[in-house]
């Protein structure tokens, strides 16, 4: 994530109550982004993304779903989609619900137009295609029609 | 609105014993009851009993200062109380220590539940609007949409009550639960009380109750869930 998107992300924290925020790459959940106490690491956080896109994805409506809203004890989590990504925001139930919505969206107004780097394209065979590989039967070379031809 | 209501008033024992006429007001709305309390100054309570549901008004020198019904506090137990349509009223001289919760005018309260009450007939007469999203909550709002449905679990999934087409509600509610927790206990957070999704005009609140049961109501209509919403505190 380049700096400005994490003074982006930095600048939430001037509304009272929020405790921090990170971003997630939607359709994967792949953690882009933090600015989070150290004590929740990215194997937390890379653990949380997935299922937090997923929860994105499960009311069947018209519309996707646009934010979520989680409340725990003293504390939530609110999730807003942006184009390729998801801010999700930690906060003390305390906070101004209008103030975090107004900060929420400020600054996924800057973070929307991120182009976020794509994930390592992974160079092994997926588990899908290499069995598909080895059941598939070998390719042979036949004569039709007078023609040479692979089947 | 007030043709259809019916409204008894009880005094109290010891009011029938003093000075003054003991009353049976057949016919009376208890929106009348508000502004006649109002306008006359009065400092009392009032206790109203309507189908095994209980409310409290209460005024303070004229000004309705109080009011409660289930989970319901201050405005929004107003409003809910004058969509009962019939039911016994007892009244109770002096008012209880209780603070201020009603933030609106009587004036005000009043109008607006006439506005919710115009509207749900309206939405009643041309789309088959459900009766009442009350048998899967018993305390939740009557939906003033048609696409308002409402669904009652056990934590383990089993539905118990619902209203309207609420098997995929049930399910999302469901799934949504058990991401949530996990959620909230890899980030070391408190316990899970609910979660609102926004999907378009589309509103869903999942509600997990402290008996462990699971309150899901998903509507269009902002009436509709605002009492789920304010229960989980968002």
């Amino acid at each position: 994530m380049d700096s400005g998107s994490l003074e982006a992300l930095r600048s939430l924290r001037d509304i009272k109550g929020i405790q921090g925020s990170f971003v997630v790459r939607a359709g994967s959940g792949e953690l882009l982004g933090r600015d989070l106490p150290a004590v929740i690491d990215d194997v937390v956080l890379s653990g949380v993304g997935p299922r937090i896109d997923r929860l994105l994805t499960i009311v069947d409506s018209p519309n996707p779903t646009e934010a979520i809203a989680l409340r725990f004890g003293e504390q939530r989590l609110d999730v807003k989609r942006m184009g390729t990504a998801h801010l999700c925001v930690l906060a003390e139930a305390a906070v101004s619900p209008p103030a975090l919505r107004m900060a929420m969206k400020l600054v996924s107004r800057k973070l929307d137009g991120h182009a976020w780097a794509s994930p390592p394209v992974s160079t092994e065979v997926a588990p899908a295609q290499a069995t598909r590989a080895t059941t598939e039967p070998p390719k042979r070379t036949v004569q039709f029609r007078g023609r040479t031809t692979t089947i | 609105m007030a043709s259809e209501n019916n409204v008894r008033l009880i005094a109290p024992a010891e009011a029938r014993a003093s000075a003054g006429f003991t009353a049976r007001l057949m016919g009376v709305t208890l929106a009348d009851l508000i502004q006649m309390k109002c306008m006359s100054g009065a400092t009392e309570s009032i206790r109203i009993l309507s189908a095994g549901k209980l409310g409290m008004l209460q005024f303070l020198k004229g000004h309705l200062s109080h009011a409660a019904t289930g989970d319901l506090l201050g405005d929004r137990a107003v409003l809910e109380l004058l969509h009962w349509r019939t039911g016994d009223c007892e009244l109770f001289a002096g008012a209880l220590p209780l603070g201020s919760l009603v933030r609106r005018s009587w004036q005000s309260l009043l109008l607006g539940a006439a506005q919710e009450s115009d509207e749900r007939a309206r939405l009643r007469d041309g789309s088959g609007v459900h009766e009442s999203l009350a048998d899967a909550g018993g305390e939740t709002p009557t939906p003033v949409r048609a696409r308002a449905v409402s669904v009652r679990m056990s934590r383990d999934g089993q539905v118990l009550r619902s209203v309207g087409a609420a098997e995929d509600l049930a399910a999302t509610s469901a799934y949504a639960l058990h991401m949530a927790i996990y959620i909230g206990e890899s980030l070391g957070l408190d316990a899970f009380k609910g979660c609102e999704f926004r999907a378009g005009d589309l509103r869903t609140v999942v509600v997990l109750e402290a008996s462990g049961e699971v309150l899901a109501v998903q509507s269009e209509a902002e009436a509709d869930v605002v009492e789920a919403r304010v229960r989980i505190g968002l």
